[in-house]
């Protein structure tokens, strides 16, 4: 069996090479980038069959043997989130150059270096790993947001930087009271020494993560951090690293019981509300649509606080929020690109010369507020059918109400965006069109045939639940 | 013992400095601060009265593991001073533009983005 950490070793020498190679062959180094990003795609890709649907694949780093040695662990749902990160992180590199002129080395060395850090977090299996991997994403993701050093930018990554260094400390201090309490950092070697009593380290790794989530009330620099970045990587910020937190906190109850599910159930009702209410207001489109990321978020928080019978629903939702979110970034970013503002007051009748970006975000908006026959409607009907089973059937209002509010700003957008009388029709740029075409097309694949998805998801909630089959996978029975 | 609480303070300090100071330097101390007192618990907890280094040697070959301190937390608190220093050089970096750009390091007066 081929090491399951090849990849992230692969994208880690691509991330330092591409500074080298940038001072004489510049123009190898963007096929650097995507050919190692979609080795990585390909790589998960083929591995998959292997480990669908309760296989464990663990990895010692070292030969030192868990749980002393620090060890690689991928199960079928960190496979979900590896899929996800790299295939929209091809994507997003296709259209890089579009976006940056200048500096390209940098951007494209601290951007594999964000999906180095993401793809760590989800395959490590030691909690010391998982927070150096989650500082190596943050860490990059400063220097990307900050990268155009614009006044808004430069106070979006301040804030950001400021908020979420904060975080990150609390969660170093979780770790360092989970070690006080259990003398170890394996996770699978926690599940057994964790005592009874251990609320207070998780509720500080909680708020970090959260923090990183971007759940309400930790929410205040998401929609400034994802506007102002570069827009490939606002697609990775929106679509993915906001998952992270959400992952690790998944990850973290899966294995530990730890009982937070109904705190983020009623963070992720206050992000509903407060992320759908902002949005209605903004002019700016990337604002709007770091909103609704906030909204979105919080659906798949409620989902996963209803507890065990809305895991299934709350990861359908991410996965669907993942492509469509990155679509309508893309869009976003297409428009923006065109027009060169982000005010939608100021854009008009733009459907006739980009019909793929137009069918794109009406597809997109009606994916994301759940109209069927799309993905969305798969995912959010789930989460409603979750809601009526389990005991908090008297909050189904909430999220039925708050989707039509989506539709109603998505459409408003759609219309003052690309209805009107439009100019000329003008040649369609295929190098941002087929990102969005590619991920429309999912969106609609996958609300068609929403159940070839769910079945095998149900099969991979089961196996992520079942611990003593991790604890045998890493330490042996 | 009396680490437990120094390291206590430290963090509280910090949080306070995050939280109350307007100047983004200060801001970036406090997160400092924060993180040297995480740093003093995590030895800390590795720690045991009268213990000695986590080096072997042949004349402590026998009694090494009933005197030793823990070696862990030194080689995670060796890497997370690392990462420390890294998060303490892009903030201050960030401040130098910051500064540039807006002639000021106040967060109060810093309101670009707002809504």
């Amino acid at each position: 069996m081929m090491p399951v950490y090849i990849p992230v070793v692969v994208l880690l020498v691509a991330g330092f090479l591409t500074p080298l190679i940038g001072i004489r062959l510049k123009f190898l180094r963007r096929i650097l980038v995507s050919s190692s990003l979609l080795f990585s795609f390909l790589f998960f890709v083929f591995l998959s069959p292997s480990i669908f649907p309760n296989e464990i694949i663990v990895q010692n780093v070292s030969s030192w043997l868990p749980p002393i040695g620090i060890n690689m662990v991928l199960d079928s749902f960190s496979l979900i989130f590896l899929l996800l990160i790299t295939g929209i992180g091809f994507l997003a590199s296709l259209v890089i150059e579009k976006y940056v002129h200048e500096r390209r080395s940098e951007f494209y060395s601290l951007f594999l270096l964000m999906i180095v850090g993401m793809m760590g977090i989800v395959l490590t299996g030691d909690l010391f790993n998982l927070y150096v991997f989650y500082e190596i994403m943050c860490i990059s993701s400063y220097g990307l947001i900050v990268f155009y050093r614009t006044k808004k930018s430069t106070e979006a990554a301040i804030k950001y930087l400021l908020i979420s260094a904060l975080g990150s400390s609390l969660i170093l201090l979780g770790i360092a009271l989970t070690y006080g309490l259990t003398g170890t950092l394996n996770l699978a070697d926690i599940i057994t020494k964790l005592p009874e009593n251990s609320a207070i380290p998780f509720s500080l790794i909680f708020v970090g993560f959260a923090i990183k989530a971007g759940l309400v009330p930790f929410h205040i620099w998401l929609p400034d951090a994802h506007s102002e970045a570069p827009i490939p990587v606002s697609v990775m910020l929106s679509g993915v690293l906001v998952k992270m937190g959400l992952y690790v906190l998944l990850r973290l109850y899966a294995l530990f019981d730890i009982n937070y599910l109904s705190v983020m159930l009623i963070l992720g009702l206050a992000s509903i509300i407060v992320g759908d209410l902002m949005a209605l207001q903004q002019k700016d489109i990337k604002r709007m649509l770091a909103y609704s990321t906030i909204s979105q978020v919080g659906y798949i928080s409620f989902a996963l606080g209803l507890g065990t019978i809305g895991f299934v629903a709350g990861t359908f939702h991410l996965i669907n929020h993942v492509l469509i979110k990155s679509m309508l970034f893309l869009i976003a970013g297409s428009i923006v690109l065109k027009v060169k503002t982000r005010d939608m007051t100021k854009m008009k009748g733009l459907g006739s010369s980009m019909p793929v970006e137009a069918i794109g975000f009406l597809i997109g908006a009606f994916a994301i507020s759940g109209i069927p026959p799309l993905n969305g409607f798969a995912s959010k009907f789930m989460i409603y059918m979750a809601t009526l089973n389990s005991g908090y059937s008297f909050l189904v209002f909430i999220p039925i109400i708050f989707s039509v509010v989506t539709l109603g700003y998505y459409l408003r957008a759609f219309f003052t965006i690309f209805g009107g009388a439009g100019k000329k029709k003008e040649k369609i740029d295929w190098t941002l069109a087929l990102p969005v075409l590619v991920l429309a097309l999912l969106c609609v694949v996958i609300g068609l045939f929403p159940q070839m998805i769910t079945q095998n998801l149900q099969l991979v909630i089961n196996s992520l639940l079942d611990k003593a089959n991790y604890y045998c996978a890493v330490l042996g029975c | 013992m009396i680490s437990y609480v120094f390291g206590t303070i430290f963090i509280i300090l910090g949080v306070y400095c995050l939280v109350v100071k307007r100047n983004i330097i200060k801001k970036i101390m406090g997160l400092s601060i924060i993180t040297m007192g995480i740093h003093l618990l995590i030895i800390t907890i590795g720690y045991r009265q009268g213990g000695i280094p986590p080096i072997i040697t042949p004349e402590n070959l026998l009694t090494f593991s009933q005197y030793s301190v823990d070696p862990l937390p030194q080689a995670l608190v060796l890497t997370s001073i690392v990462i420390d220093l890294s998060i303490t050089a892009i903030a201050l970096s960030i401040s130098i533009l910051l500064f540039e750009q807006n002639k000021t390091l106040d967060a109060s007066k810093l309101k670009v983005l707002k809504g």
